[in-house]
């Protein structure tokens, strides 16, 4: 799958590169407490970066401007998905392992068996999984459980199943319409977090349409006018909306920056790049080098630029003050 | 004179003409060369075999140590406290490395045992209760979290973390306890039941008061961000003492990890499940069940999670151990605990259950008898007598080793070798009842996001998927490529053979990631709405073709002379390409009319295949799907099926062809009776070569199917196939692991696969040599 979905992300690439930040309003500016890169002498060498693919631009991105800056260093990124990072840095493969979840204690057991330390997490940037809806749907947002209702064929959340839009409470021309749902497949973080978060670990329902990648899913939902579905922030376009998602009916939150840091927005996720540090031992330069530049002021811009957010300063500060250990 | 005298016989001057003596004997270096290339030859023809042995045996090597049954080492124990001070004690926990287990005594005292420096006893900082006793307590493993509830009716939760320092090259393990929540009851807390979510924390007590035993529930929250969590809240308190019967006893209280269930179970073997649904604060009561029903003596001895929270382990009064599991059914539409695992029964009733943080296994039995079990599975992975009387037992957190308090109050830690646990026999060949599946099935879904996922490793859809593939691809490749050997050898004229052949053997070249590329990114998207002009021309195509020989044959002499024999295609091809751009215009007037399905956004009826078939068949419509494989892969096996089986036909002797169509047969029946059987046997191995190639054929499969692990016959669903598997997976399969070992699997299922086939055609084609030999 992931094979075929390289080059699927190839193909979409240009949808990518100009993000869809349309709405003035909603541009996120970068903490300006986040310090300004300063470039040191004397980093040069190759550096390997092997994980997710939905951090393959990111990185991509960030590698561009960290090569501006050294131009004898030379960066390979590689995006076959974020299980693919545990491995890559267990056998020495790579020194970057960008990954869209959190390790698993299994993978980090792994890791420990061979090292005799955990690997460090470093967060790189905030994305909130966002619930997608035609433009044309009124409708301005849904509880976790309603979403659990219409993805899900084990309603752990409680509910029973949605199946028409009137069934959220819509009425008029939109009471009988069928709800048309679109998921990401199987071997996706993006899949797995949604499934953890919204199913609450529960299964999804056989009709989810699994589209190969995060693009995919918001092609799907711009060109049905029923559709529903999820992927992350840095894939809206101007011809979905944004739901917005909370507990409760009347406390519902859209997927904004400021909704996502206070926690309100419920979908909200770090994206992580792990690395293997000896806790003794300071990260190598040119490690240190890439990593200080992703969590400084240009390396968010990037962030924003893509489509994600980026960290706020106490969070870039944790990362800097642990990376530099 | 002249006379010519008489040459004397005189000998012509110059070396003698002596033969050589040698000139029998061959040179040295041809000598020496012989004797080289005769051993170079057998020590390289060696190499090969032991080469072919040695990938044989390696693969092996990785496949075979994942039967390997549970090893725990009694005798080395790997760790041995002194003994902990007199006192009862009611709980145990450790690090995740298990060097610093602690247990906790009645009077609210924590004893840690360091394991890694000869099994020091000391005593933790925190003192939580004065004057007071601990009536009840719940631990569960890897919480985190003790909770405890008291004779004077104390509620308390005590946090207890542990963090590794590194120092000078050695880690050694540091403890933190604190008092992470106080509450009071009337009266003493006879049962305490805790979950915990990230942002959610349930303590159900159930409290001897004055007037009767009370059911209480706590929910203690907090806000969840990500930059950080706001403190824990008491939100709501909740009186569930309705849930309780007169005259029944409470045997033990279970909260879910989401702090959404309780479930309570009664002396009498019965098991009540509350659930709480978002963010209400109140339970509704969803399932009574008795797990030990059919039994004479329903009681439960001990009970208790698996890792997840999915699947309750019962282990009855007798000794009886089952599992249920949350699932949802299409009558039932809520989730409730269905029965779906029987283990072998322990002799006698459970005294202790603990769950493994890591995998489905868990750990129970009695006094000195301990077993360790898989749910997945259903095995037994372990079970054995132990030389001491256990009183609290756990799984260590990384499934590496147990942890024993015994009754002289020592802990024991005893290592653990189980790396392979979700794999036995059953469980990659045979239906398993997965975790929240309502029936047991096929399942191939090797990894999760998270860790409580339980992997799903049956091999037969993968070896489905083989199948699949390999049967579509022959569907499409097997005429095209026999029909076509039949007509390059017998029919056509050999002047443009010479061209055919060379041209066809250039296709099997083609790189088959070049065809997968082709067929994901240009072939899947045309075919995805054109599958009505697919359906044209698979009629019009073989119909047409009868018809232009019919109408060839009508026509007088006068005009079939100008095609001699041999060059028919000059009239058949132009006029099978017009009926293949027909065929493709053709079918979307035919979906309108044939294809309609009503339009759920508008309601009307419109002629769309692709919602058509679902509609219809119940079965998926992909993009990528199974007829794709079979046309890219059929272009792959093609040429190989048509060269060998062109070169078995040209090899029939040319008399036995004069012979036939001497004796008036005409060209197809010469073709059809004489060299065909003739040629059998080679056509037999193109055949046999040709599906070789499609069971093993990966980047076409990886790039051109949607890659489900999916068991139907549909030909508009992709499939997995054991290959494409392997070429997918292993780069996230970590080294020695149970899901590498897997893929090692898969690749001797498919060596086995080819190598029954292959040997099945050997043994024919000798059968058919034999029948049609040659004299």
């Amino acid at each position: 799958m992931k094979l075929s979905l390289d080059l699927l992300n190839a193909g979409m690439m240009a949808a990518l590169v100009f993000p869809a930040w349309s709405r003035a309003d909603e541009v996120v500016k970068v903490d300006a407490a986040i310090p300004v890169y300063k470039t040191v002498s004397g980093v040069t060498g190759n550096l390997n970066s092997i994980g997710s693919d939905t951090l393959n631009n990111l990185m991509t991105l960030w590698a561009e401007g960290f090569k501006a800056k050294y131009p004898n260093v030379n960066i390979q990124i590689e995006g076959k998905g974020s299980s693919t990072a545990p491995v890559a840095l267990i056998e020495g493969t790579a020194q970057l392992g960008p990954m869209s979840r959190a390790m698993k204690s299994e993978e980090i057991d792994e890791f420990e068996k061979k090292f005799g330390y955990k690997p460090i997490e470093v967060k790189v940037a905030i994305d909130a999984l966002a619930v997608y809806t035609h433009k044309d749907n009124p409708i301005k947002g849904l509880t976790l459980k309603q979403i659990d209702s219409i993805f899900s064929s084990t309603f752990k959340g409680g509910g029973t199943a949605i199946t028409k839009w009137g069934q959220t409470g819509m009425d008029a021309e939109w009471a009988d319409k069928d709800i048309s749902k679109y998921g990401r497949n199987s071997a996706s973080g993006t899949y797995g977090f949604f499934k953890d978060e919204a199913l609450l670990k529960g299964d999804f329902d056989a009709s989810v349409k699994e589209q190969p990648g995060s693009s995919a899913v918001v092609q799907g939902v711009a060109s049905d006018l029923g559709g529903i579905g999820y992927s992350g922030i840095g894939y809206r376009t101007s011809s979905v909306n944004a739901i917005a998602l909370g507990t409760s009916p009347d406390a519902l939150f859209e997927p904004t920056y400021e909704n996502c840091l206070s926690g309100d927005f419920p979908l909200s996720r770090f994206l992580y790049v792990y690395v293997n540090k000896n806790p003794e031992k300071p990260l190598d330069g040119l490690t240190l080098e890439f990593l200080r530049f992703v969590v400084s002021q240009e390396g968010q811009e990037v962030v924003v630029k893509d489509g994600y957010y980026p960290m706020p300063a106490e969070v870039a500060d944790e990362v800097l003050a642990e990376i530099s250990k | 004179m002249n006379t010519i005298p008489e040459q004397p016989e005189t000998e012509i001057p110059g070396p003698r003409r002596i033969p050589d003596p040698k000139r029998f004997e061959a040179s040295r270096l041809v000598l020496w060369t012989d004797a080289f290339m005769n051993r170079f030859i057998k020590v390289g023809g060696l190499f090969v075999v032991v080469a072919v042995i040695g990938i044989f045996v390696f693969i092996l090597s990785q496949v075979l140590p994942m039967f390997q049954s549970a090893k725990v080492d009694i005798e080395g124990s790997a760790g041995f406290s002194d003994p902990l001070p007199e006192g009862e004690y009611v709980a145990i926990a450790v690090d995740e490395w298990g060097e610093r287990p602690f247990a906790l005594r009645q009077d609210g005292r924590f004893f840690f045992s360091d394991l890694a420096d000869g099994g020091k006893v000391s005593e933790g900082d925190l003192a939580f209760l004065e004057n007071d006793t601990i009536s009840a307590v719940e631990a569960v493993p890897g919480s985190g979290v003790i909770a405890v509830g008291t004779a004077q009716g104390g509620v308390h939760l005590i946090d207890y973390s542990y963090e590794p320092v590194f120092a000078a090259g050695k880690r050694t393990i540091e403890e933190k306890l604190s008092k992470a929540y106080s509450g009071r009851v009337d009266g003493a807390v006879r049962e305490v039941g805790f979950g915990q979510s990230g942002a959610a924390r349930l303590v159900v007590t159930l409290v001897d008061t004055a007037d009767g035993q009370r059911l209480l529930a706590t929910l203690i929250e907090r806000k969840r961000s990500l930059v950080g969590s706001g403190a824990w809240r008491e939100t709501a308190a909740i009186d569930m003492t309705g849930a309780l019967r007169s005259g029944v006893a409470v045997k033990s209280i279970h909260v879910t990890d989401r702090a959404d269930s309780v479930l309570v179970i009664f002396e009498n073997g019965e098991v009540d499940y509350h659930f709480r649904s978002g963010t209400e604060a109140s339970f509704e009561l969803r399932q009574t069940f008795r797990p030990f029903q059919d039994l004479e003596d329903q009681k439960i001895a001990e009970s208790g999670f698996l890792f997840g929270d999915v699947s309750l382990v019962f282990i009855s009064a007798t000794g009886e151990n089952r599992i249920y599991s949350l699932y949802r059914t299409e009558e039932e539409p809520v989730r409730i605990f269905h029965q779906t695992k029987v283990f072998k029964a322990l002799p006698e009733a459970a005294e202790f259950f603990s769950k493994s943080l890591r995998n489905k296994a868990f750990i129970t039995g009695y006094r000195d008898h301990v077993s360790l079990r898989f749910s997945t599975t259903e095995k037994v992975r372990w079970e054995s007598d132990l030389p001491f009387q256990v009183s609290h037992a756990l799984i260590g957190s990384k499934y590496d080793s147990l942890l024993f308090l015994s009754d002289e109050r020592r802990f024991h830690r005893l290592v653990l070798d189980d790396p392979h646990p979700e794999v036995s026999f059953h469980a990659l060949f045979g239906k398993v009842w997965y975790e929240g599946s309502p029936e047991p099935k096929y399942e191939w879904q090797s990894t999760g996001g998270s860790d409580d996922f339980e992997p799903k490793l049956s091999l037969v859809p993968l070896i489905f998927g083989s199948l699949k593939g390999t049967f579509y691809a022959l569907l499409f490749a097997l005429p095209i490529a026999l029909f076509g050997a039949i007509y390059t050898s017998e029919f056509l004229h050999p002047r443009n053979k010479v061209y055919v052949k060379p041209v066809m053997e250039i296709m099997a070249s083609l790189p088959s990631v070049v065809l997968g590329f082709l067929a994901a990114l240009w072939l899947a998207p045309i075919l995805e709405n054109r599958v009505p002009s697919l359906l044209c021309i698979a009629f019009l195509l073989p119909a047409g073709s009868f018809l232009i020989g019919w109408l060839w044959s009508r026509q007088p002499q006068a005009i079939r002379k100008y095609v001699p024999a041999g060059r028919e295609f000059l009239y058949f091809t132009p006029v099978l390409l017009l009926l293949l751009v027909a065929g493709w215009h053709l079918g979307p007037p035919l979906e309108q009319v044939l294809f309609r399905v009503k339009d759920s956004a508008s309601g009307e009826m419109v002629g769309d295949f692709t919602r058509w078939w679902p509609a219809v068949t119940g079965t998926a419509y992909e993009q990528r799907n199974s007829l794709v494989v079979g046309f890219m892969m059929g272009f792959a096996v093609i040429p190989i099926i048509f060269t060998i089986a062109e070169d078995s036909l040209s090899n029939v002797p040319g008399s036995l062809r004069s012979g036939s169509l001497a004796l008036g047969a005409s060209r197809w029946q010469t073709a059809w009776r004489v060299v065909l059987p003739t040629a059998s046997a080679g056509i037999f191995s193109a055949l046999m070569i040709g599906l070789g190639r499609a069971v093993g054929e990966t980047m076409i499969v990886v790039m051109a199917t949607g890659n489900t692990p999916i068991m139907e016959w549909n030909i508009f669903s992709g499939m997995r196939t054991l290959s494409a598997n392997i070429a997918v997976e292993l780069p996230e399969a970590p080294h020695h692991g149970t899901l590498y070992r897997t893929l090692f699997l898969g690749a001797v299922v498919l060596f086995l696969l080819t190598f029954t086939v292959n040997t099945i055609a050997e043994v024919l084609r000798q059968h058919l040599r034999e029948r049609y030999k040659l004299v």
